[in-house]
């Protein structure tokens, strides 16, 4: 079974879009505004972490937290899609806006070291609108 | 619109605690995952609260309707705790059905819902804000007016068509003796801004509507 790229095995694209999701979800925590990261993946995968993180919490809850970004390939596309909290201090739009572009700049970095061409569509969901201080009590 | 004058603070909401609250909606018969938010009980988001949310719950805390629901909860255990005990000592069967509906109010609105578009000039970049996180703002904005309590939200019209035209409706509760069309001015505004904020709804009118009043913590037990 191959990928989209290169004809790459599909276990080693399947690493790299785990690398490339943790890349963007880190990304993510570092946009003013954005004041936590949900996950975005299909409930029965992240379940199945959710199941992993129970069983070894240490080391799974921790790749749990760090990989919350959706990245799908289809043809020549790649699309990410993230889940997000942002500060109710700030403008919601600006915040997407901002989030957006970073995971642009950072999906189309990692195509270019994969030797993709891949057509990066991004998407960026605000779940929750909330005071940044509460945001820290929940995600610590 | 009911003014304070021509309603009775024992139609309101009296409390009583948050899992109890919860109880109300979250019994035996009923927990078969219907009457949870993302595969939590309103109970037991209630007692997450009350151990001032330690140890951190993942489940929950990841939870984007969860967390809405802590907010929302947050705002009943106050009311409960602070303004409506001696209510509850006096009517508790009314306390029932008050907290009861708010708290199934409260589990219609967390959920995901339609999404409300952003702009972006990039054909490859879609943004937007779930209806829950604008509808949990409007809670949370209305809940922080000193003597509201928000009971719904509402976002009528194509709120996933950009430009679309959006009526808002907002229900509460008012605390008695407080002026209420100052208040219904004073919420309208801050929702108003609030969306205006967050959000590119083309917003065309903000309904307020005041269908309860409840006792203030400082107020007798009779008015």
């Amino acid at each position: 079974m191959t990928d989209a790229r290169d004809g790459a095995p599909a276990d080693d694209a399947t690493r790299s879009d785990d690398d490339l999701s943790r890349d963007l979800t880190g990304v993510l925590r570092d946009v003013p505004g954005i004041v936590d990261v949900f996950d975005a993946r299909p409930l029965v995968r992240a379940a199945v972490r959710a199941i992993a993180a129970e069983l070894d919490p240490d080391r799974e809850a921790a790749a749990e937290r760090a990989a919350l970004v959706l990245v799908e390939r289809s043809g020549p596309r790649v699309t990410v899609t993230a889940h997000v909290a942002t500060d109710r201090a700030a403008s919601t739009p600006e915040v997407l806006a901002r989030a957006a572009a970073g995971l642009r700049s950072a999906a189309a970095a990692h195509e270019r070291g994969h030797a993709s061409d891949a057509e990066v569509v991004v998407r960026v969901r605000a779940r929750l609108i909330e005071p940044a201080q509460e945001a820290v009590v929940a995600s610590a | 619109m009911t003014s304070p004058d021509d309603a009775l603070p024992g139609d309101g909401p009296p409390g009583a605690d948050l899992p109890e609250g919860a109880d109300l909606i979250a019994g035996d018969d009923e927990r078969d995952g219907t009457d949870s938010v993302d595969g939590v009980s309103l109970e037991e988001l209630g007692d997450y609260l009350d151990r001032g949310r330690e140890p951190r719950d993942p489940r929950i805390e990841g939870s984007p309707a969860c967390r809405l629901a802590l907010q929302a909860l947050e705002s009943v255990g106050d009311l409960s705790r602070e303004s409506f005990e001696r209510e509850a000592a006096r009517e508790p069967h009314r306390d029932d059905a008050w907290i009861s509906g708010l708290l199934d109010q409260v589990r219609r609105e967390v959920v995901e819902g339609r999404p409300v578009p952003v702009h972006s000039p990039d054909p490859l970049t879609e943004l937007s804000t779930s209806e829950a996180a604008v509808r949990g703002l409007l809670r949370r904005v209305g809940d922080e007016v000193d003597g509201v309590v928000v009971r719904s939200t509402e976002l009528d019209g194509a709120i996933d068509e950009p430009g679309a035209p959006v009526t808002v409706r907002v229900t509460v509760s008012a605390r008695y003796g407080l002026p209420i069309d100052e208040l219904a001015d004073q919420l309208r505004d801050l929702l108003g801004a609030a969306l205006d904020q967050h959000t590119e709804l083309r917003v065309v009118a903000v309904d307020v509507h005041v269908d309860d009043v409840h006792l203030g913590p400082d107020d007798g037990s009779t008015p």
